[in-house]
């Protein structure tokens, strides 16, 4: 059978070439991030600098993504293959191969490219580990390429788990295979048996457990444990999705067949026949668009928390006093007065406070951020809305937040001890409307209180109605530059540093993810290579009765494009569910899907498709129909 | 078989030759190891005739209909369907000319599986953006007995009705010609002489031309004329053949 099995390897070299790719990617990739960390991790130690342990965990969770990728794209191939061989292995029974004999066939055969494509992969691994190190180095320092042991068994067994783990299936379906099927006809991949019963009732269920989890979580009022219950939640409920893909897939497909029909009138008749040919093994067509959801519903939930992030930068921006300015010090000391008396002093500015920040113990609630602001002031730059009064407060009150205030049963009125002083409640403010949570002092108090602390952290400005922003940026600089150590930023500014921040993150992440679409397409190249393979005799009929070469072509593209466009849709309605649970658990964060982003990824999903059929369309349109016809 | 369908003439039957060969060579391989499968052969089949081509294993019988039907392109000599020259046109010309002139009955597999049988009956006529003519469509089914089998996927289908279904799809373009590949070598003996009862009655009734490969003596007595190969050689031919005559026939080639 061992014989037989590597006669199997030698005589298909393609078919193995593409899996093998698959796995030499993936492998590649987490082999790489261990290479790359570890030495990140070793120039660190030398250096008494912090480790790359985020990063590594970062990448191995990306990381992961595609191996699962990788793995249902395997498995897809190996459950062809067992099937086009039906023939061969019934001959192996009937000349006395037992079952164990073919399962342990399947599995060698699934190790052979397993341990080949992990080898492979530590190679490649270790090349791009060792060249994006020396690209982050940039020449600054030196940086040791580390490839320790446990990297390459890591990447072996990974490798090995992922190739032999995904071939257990098949290789018991091979054992399945009767002696008798060795006369039968030649399997042709139609199997009309979709989804059995269990398998419908145990996707629901699945799947109706993980949405309960995930709208459960999203709802959960406390800030940030939604998320312990949305992640599971979220998993759970794309397994049932993934259970029930053969029944949810097909109808898909034909559904989007049927609207190309529609749109398409010329080629109609081919795009019917690319239609039925996607459908037509419920389960192989879920496996392959299952390779391309995956990837899909990850970058899908990534790009759309990362736009609600972008959208809420407003938020977390405001921790900020909402100023057109805010002036601060580079070394974290207080902002001098000479640089506030000079810039109160500019024609240009308007509206200015200063912040003084630091803890101390309120009353009996432990340490609490306590600010001293003029709320005069303020209200100037953002009005500040709240019970009582904001003189009461000038006139030796403080003010506390209402979570705070809620959280300690304190009202208008009562008594609140601060550093030592007693003060009366004279405010209670809206949280959206203050940049922190805590007590409130006039600065004179604050002043007297803490008088280690040298001065505000912050100093506020507004230009004056009228005038430009740029002006206004101008004359604060030219006052900022003379004084040593003050800083000036503008928020309009730093919302757009963010926003670059975020952009670059965005696109490292799906720079990492799309490895994991490219292996989906690789799945799907190879799923049709081997159906036209399987499907010799029929596209020879097809030619015979008058399909061109060329209308071929667009069939085996169409129905590719169907695929993964099926797979994109299913992936981005998935992740835009699971981001909103996401987004839902954090306090703040207004949840915005990126349509347009979105449509883009569908759309490149089916470029990568259309790519995906090029080849095995091109072999299929040069089949004579004689010789296609005859095969057996 | 009881149809007055005289009036429902199918293709332009002039009476001239539907099809014809002239010096026709097929090579295959090249140098020592070359085949020579047809050897110059000359013949022509004439418009609302059912013709068989006989001949042992190797003959060349299946490479002959392959050239007639445009399947495969002969090494020299040329193939007219009708007044068309068929050597020399691009591979796109002659799928067209086999969807739009030429209709086919294999041995096997001739039904796609994920097509319904009336989907299967109407897909040439669909790839060149036709529908059949509605008249003609339920003659065809109703004479080949399909009516309550349009619905059917091939797997839900008998042998011999999976044949009829590649029948009618075979007669409902009205082709200029149809080529049948060993039609019944997959049927029982009763459903092969059912189906080539048809077949006989689509030519006296409907005026079709049909050319049909077979090995089996009885099945060619169907047609009204029988060509003889041998060696890639034309070897002879018999009209209004009976089994024995055929079979006679057959012997005189040594086979």
């Amino acid at each position: 059978m061992l014989r037989i099995t590597l006669a199997g390897l030698r005589r298909h070299p393609l078919r193995f070439v593409l899996t093998g790719t698959v796995i030499v990617l993936s492998v590649g990739f987490t082999a790489g991030s261990l290479v790359l960390t570890d030495s990140l991790n070793r120039a660190a130690t030398a250096e008494g600098a912090p480790k790359a342990d985020f990063l590594r965990f970062l990448l191995l969770m990306l990381g992961t993504v595609s191996l699962i990728v990788a793995a249902f794209v395997f498995a897809n191939t190996f459950r062809i293959i067992v099937a086009q061989r039906t023939r061969e292995l019934a001959l192996a029974r009937t000349l006395g191969a037992t079952r164990r004999q073919v399962a342990t066939g399947v599995l060698v055969e699934a190790s052979a490219v397993g341990l080949a494509g992990g080898i492979a992969g530590i190679v490649l691994g270790v090349a791009a580990g060792s060249g994006l190190g020396i690209l982050i180095a940039d020449g600054t320092y030196e940086l040791p390429t580390v490839v320790s042991a446990p990297t390459i068994l890591w990447s072996l067994a990974i490798g090995l788990a992922v190739t032999v783990g995904s071939a257990v299936h098949p290789a018991v379906a091979a054992t399945k295979v009767a002696p008798l099927a060795a006369v039968q006809a030649v399997p042709d991949g139609a199997d009309s048996r979709g989804a059995s019963r269990v398998r419908v009732r145990t996707g629901l269920i699945l799947s109706a457990i993980g949405a309960l989890l995930l709208t459960a979580g999203a709802a959960l009022p406390a800030a940030g444990y939604g998320l312990v219950l949305v992640v599971p939640g979220a998993a759970i409920c794309f397994l049932g999705i993934l259970v029930l893909g053969p029944r949810i897939v097909p109808p898909l497909l034909q559904a989007l067949g049927a609207a190309l029909a529609a749109v398409t009138r010329p080629s109609r008749s081919t795009t019917r026949l690319a239609t039925a040919n996607a459908a037509r093994n419920p389960k192989r067509a879920a496996t392959t668009a299952a390779a391309l959801l995956i990837g899909v519903t990850v970058v899908t939930g990534f790009v759309t928390v990362a736009e609600s992030a972008r959208s809420s930068i407003g938020v977390i921006l405001d921790q900020q006093v909402p100023a057109d300015f805010v002036v601060t010090t580079h070394s974290g000391a207080g902002v001098p007065d000479a640089a506030i008396e000079a810039i109160e002093a500019l024609p240009e500015m308007g509206a200015s406070v200063s912040l003084s920040r630091t803890t101390a113990t309120v009353s009996d609630l432990g340490e609490v951020d306590v600010a001293g602001m003029d709320l005069h002031r303020y209200d100037e730059i953002a009005r500040v809305n709240g019970d009582g009064s904001l003189n009461d407060v000038a006139a030796g009150g403080a003010a506390i937040d209402d979570a705070t205030a809620k959280r300690h049963g304190l009202a208008v009125g009562d008594p609140v001890s601060v550093g030592g002083r007693t003060f009366h409640v004279a405010f209670v403010v809206d949280l959206r409307d203050v940049p922190f949570a805590g007590v409130i002092v006039p600065p004179q108090a604050f002043a007297e209180l803490f008088p280690d602390v040298d001065g505000p952290a912050q100093f506020a400005v507004d230009a004056v109605e009228g005038v430009r922003i740029a002006k206004a940026r101008a004359a604060i600089e030219a006052v900022a530059e003379r004084l040593p150590d003050v800083s000036v930023y503008s928020n309009i500014e730093s919302r757009a540093e963010l926003d670059r921040q975020l952009d670059r993150a965005v696109s490292v992440v799906l720079a990492i993810l799309a490895l994991a679409v490219v292996i989906a397409a690789i799945g799907i190249a190879n799923t049709l290579s081997l159906a036209v393979h399987e499907r010799t005799r029929e596209i020879g009929l097809l030619r015979a009765l008058g399909v061109t070469a060329r209308q071929t072509r667009v069939m085996l593209g169409v129905e590719a494009v169907l695929a993964s466009v099926a797979a994109a849709i299913l992936g981005v309605a998935v992740g835009v569910a699971f981001a909103w649970a996401a987004v839902a658990t954090i306090p703040n964060l207004v949840f915005t899907v990126p349509w347009s982003r979105l449509a883009l990824c569908a759309v490149a999903a089916g470029v990568l498709g259309l790519l995906a059929s090029v080849v095995p369309a091109r072999r299929a349109a040069r089949l004579s129909p004689v010789v296609a016809l005859a095969t057996e | 078989m009881t149809t007055q369908s005289h009036a429902l003439h199918s293709p332009a039957s002039t009476g001239s030759a539907a099809a014809r060969a002239v010096g026709l060579v097929k090579v295959y391989g090249e140098g020592r190891t070359a085949v020579r499968a047809l050897d110059g052969i000359d013949v022509e089949f004439a418009a609302g005739q059912f013709t068989a081509i006989m001949g042992p294993s190797g003959s060349g019988k299946s490479t002959l209909m392959h050239c007639l039907a445009g399947l495969d392109t002969p090494t020299s000599g040329r193939v007219l369907l009708g007044d068309t020259d068929l050597t020399g046109l691009s591979d796109t010309a002659l799928t067209l000319v086999r969807r739009r002139r030429i209709g086919f009955v294999f041995q096997s597999f001739n039904l796609l599986p994920t097509l319904d049988a009336r989907a299967n009956i109407e897909l040439p006529l669909q790839l060149a953006g036709q529908s059949a003519d509605p008249v003609w469509f339920d003659h065809v089914v109703e004479v080949l007995g399909l009516g309550d089998r349009l619905t059917h996927r091939p797997s839900e289908l008998s042998g011999g009705q999976q044949q009829r279904v590649a029948v009618a799809r075979a007669l409902v373009s009205r082709p200029d010609v149809v080529f049948a590949d060993e039609p019944t070598g997959n049927l029982d003996s009763r459903s092969g002489a059912e189906l080539l009862s048809f077949l006989r009655a689509s030519v006296r009734e409907l005026g079709q031309t049909v050319v049909m490969v077979t090995h089996d003596p009885s099945a060619a007595a169907y047609a009204g004329r029988v060509v003889l190969l041998a060696d890639g050689r034309l070897a002879g031919q018999i009209t209004e053949p009976t089994a024995d005559s055929v079979l006679a026939g057959l012997r005189g080639l040594g086979a």
